[in-house]
């Protein structure tokens, strides 16, 4: 028996107004996170799967709307009030952002930001919430903390910096930590560093984390389940060993074949040809068609459904079994 | 790599170190000014036709190499070569000459193209300052470059911010191509790029290799993409090269603990493998090019330091096989005895 999810997104729509008409960034996105669970959001630029994760947690700018559903602790959070929201925010779902440089506050004592972080959620006396402080940041691997705490954050490191965002939004205790290319911005190692700690740091403490990356290796280090987008949608979802070691969509397999360094060392690879579409005007049915090595004269009229492959393996392509059975064929032929 | 010829390109000892301006209070102290030691003594043959990988993170000096190697900076110290003759020292009249046979490919095709002139006019004015080809043939030059990279000849007339980041990267890759070059740096070329883009241009660069025998140095902190291009890897770890090894072994064997660390951290999809370890690679930061730790750059950030490593810098010593690693752990590595005198020749 799985436990009930924690977070359940619901027919998810987020739409930007701009000056070139409606944007829709995210249309129609769909999934669970399960408590205790890592689950990963994957895609290329523009997919909507930062837009996804801002609309969890409300941080949209004016222009954007919302429709469809994000249930958590029984209340739809896009219906909620700005007063519940704020009651959410940290204490329930907290967010880790990309660039740590800009996350901090450059004038205030790292100490100071993380007690302040603290006492926003608890009621706690000034010494209380800096003895809080040194406990977080020693759980987020900060090395001698106690000498740390009246540092500026220009003296930490990127990683370091990284760090103490963490130890921010660990203050609140959240159920879920949303994590938005948390280490795009950082060298291999360091990058190393901080998903060895989001690993380390779900274990020890139960929590849920919805960690978004462009980067299908990141997701496979740290997450369990993994749902890949394009242009605004899911296209498949299920768990990581199988999206990424049988994918069904013929996106995901499009990517994986571009992923240099993967497949041995062939002197050219096999990239998906063409761009991803506009969000202003996307292409009809199966968005990914116009691109689509597998595509017939069905997929541009296609409503696009995400269809059962196996057990919370999904994906949205009614020619999975067909496709699945000619890359078989194909590689009992190359072998 | 060898075989007689000189390489085509071959830098020994090279040195780029960059002042840092100094306080009055430091000048009147009498306090020297600090120097950020970016490329310390770099000595590397890349042979006609090669690609080799230059990798390393933040800070290790891999792009100031690249920027030395065509002359936007003007090293310190030390010598580069093109087929075997020197070029530090010559006139503006000798860079321009080399301009011709070595460009750069930059990360940002965006900022590296003026956005206020078409592609057209973009790529005229590399082929009219060059002098090329006559005036009346630079129009079919143009169409032609740009089909060289997978762009319609239609789309000359343009403008830089009309086209896709992919896109942009071939109209940077046709530029660098105008003055039919023996030699690309690409610094991150691909670095901004989407998944499914990166490998539309990483195909574009073998291409342009196999048929027009380029030689490469690719820049790139992406060691998927350095493991799928490059015939040979060159780390780079504060100024200095740790390891160089051919790409096909180097990331199954890497011999450098920090190539070691650097290869171990990168997120793999192999989930047998990698099955969400708790440990990191490597742990702590890279140290400041300002404060370089002394004698083995790495030993602070070593499991395997030894006495000798805070002593004596490693130098980068061929191994059986090919490679060749700058570390106490294997021959070739001066004894600590010497300590002192030791330090230099590492372009022997």
């Amino acid at each position: 028996m799985t436990p009930p999810p924690i977070l359940r997104v619901r027919g998810l729509e987020t739409s930007f107004a701009t000056s070139g008409g409606l944007v829709r960034a995210v249309d129609g996105v769909s999934f669970d996170v399960g408590p205790g669970e890592a689950f990963g959001l994957v895609g290329e630029s523009g997919c909507g799967k930062s837009a996804t994760c801002r609309s969890i947690i409300g941080l949209l700018p004016g222009h954007a709307t919302t429709a469809g559903a994000v249930e958590f602790n029984g209340q739809n959070l896009l219906a909620a009030t700005p007063e519940a929201m704020r009651r959410v925010r940290g204490a329930e779902i907290a967010m880790v952002f990309q660039d740590p440089m800009t996350a901090l506050n450059p004038v205030a004592r790292i100490g100071d930001q993380v007690a302040e972080a603290v006492r926003a959620h608890q009621r706690v006396g000034h010494r209380a919430a800096r003895a809080r402080a040194l406990e977080l940041l020693r759980l987020v691997g900060i090395p001698a903390p106690e000498r740390r705490l009246d540092d500026y954050p220009h003296r930490f490191s990127g990683g370091m910096r990284q760090r103490v965002v963490i130890a921010i939004a660990l203050a609140g205790e959240p159920r879920i930590l949303l994590a938005d290319e948390p280490t795009t911005a950082l060298d291999v190692t360091i990058q190393d560093q901080i998903l060895t700690l989001l690993v380390r740091l779900q274990a020890e403490l139960g929590m849920s984390v919805v960690l978004v990356s462009h980067d299908l290796g990141v997701v496979a280090r740290v997450c369990q389940r993994v749902a890949v987008m394009y242009a605004g949608q899911i296209v498949e979802q299920g768990p990581v060993e199988t999206v990424l070691g049988a994918p069904r969509h013929p996106y995901t397999i499009g990517l994986l074949a571009s992923l240099p360094g993967i497949a041995g060392r062939a002197r050219y690879l096999r990239p998906i040809p063409g761009a991803p579409p506009s969000l202003l005007d996307p292409p009809s049915g199966c968005r990914f068609h116009p691109r689509c090595p597998f595509a017939t004269e069905r997929c541009p009229t296609w409503a696009v459904e995400r269809l059962p492959v196996g057990p919370d393996h999904d994906a949205a392509c009614w020619r999975q079994e067909a496709i699945a059975e000619e890359s078989r064929l194909a590689a009992v032929g190359t072998t | 790599m060898g075989n007689g010829a000189p390489p085509l390109v071959e830098t020994r000892d090279l040195t780029m170190h960059f002042p840092l301006p100094s306080g009055l209070v430091d000048r009147l102290r009498g306090r020297p000014a600090e120097v950020v030691r970016a490329v310390d003594g770099v000595s590397l043959a890349i042979a006609a036709g090669e690609t080799v990988g230059l990798v390393g993170e933040s800070g290790c000096g891999k792009t100031t190499f690249g920027r030395c190697l065509v002359r936007l900076y003007e090293p310190t110290s030390g010598d580069l070569r093109f087929r075997g003759e020197s070029l530090l020292g010559h006139d503006a009249a000798a860079v321009r000459r080399l301009r011709r046979s070595v460009q750069m490919i930059f990360q940002d095709p965006y900022s590296s193209l003026n956005p206020r002139k078409t592609v057209r006019a973009a790529l005229s004015e590399v082929l009219r300052v060059h002098r090329i080809c006559p005036e009346a043939e630079v129009p079919a030059r143009v169409a032609g470059l740009l089909e060289r990279v997978g762009l319609s000849a239609a789309l000359a007339d343009r403008y830089p911010r009309q086209f896709s980041g992919g896109q942009r990267q071939r109209i940077g890759i046709a530029r660098a191509l105008a003055v039919e070059p023996a030699f690309i740096v690409a610094d991150e070329a691909v670095s901004a790029l989407d998944v499914s883009i990166q490998a539309q241009v990483l195909n574009l660069l073998a291409q342009l290799q196999d048929d027009l025998g380029l030689t490469y140095l690719f820049i790139a902190h992406n060691l998927g993409v350095v493991r799928h291009i490059a015939d040979r890897v060159a780390v780079m770890y504060l100024g200095t090269i740790v390891e160089v090894q051919a790409a096909a072994t180097v990331f199954d064997q890497p011999l450098h603990p920090y190539t070691q660390a650097l290869v171990r951290a990168i997120p793999t999809l192999d989930r047998g493998r990698a099955a969400r370890p708790t440990t990191a690679a490597i742990e702590g930061d890279p140290p400041s090019p300002m404060a370089v730790p002394a004698g083995c750059r790495f030993h602070p950030r070593c499991p395997y330091a030894m006495p000798v490593c805070r002593e004596v810098a490693p130098v980068l010593a061929p191994q059986p096989g090919g490679p060749a690693v700058a570390c106490h752990l294997y021959p070739g590595q001066p004894a600590a005895a010497g300590a002192v005198s030791v330090n230099i020749g590492t372009g022997a």
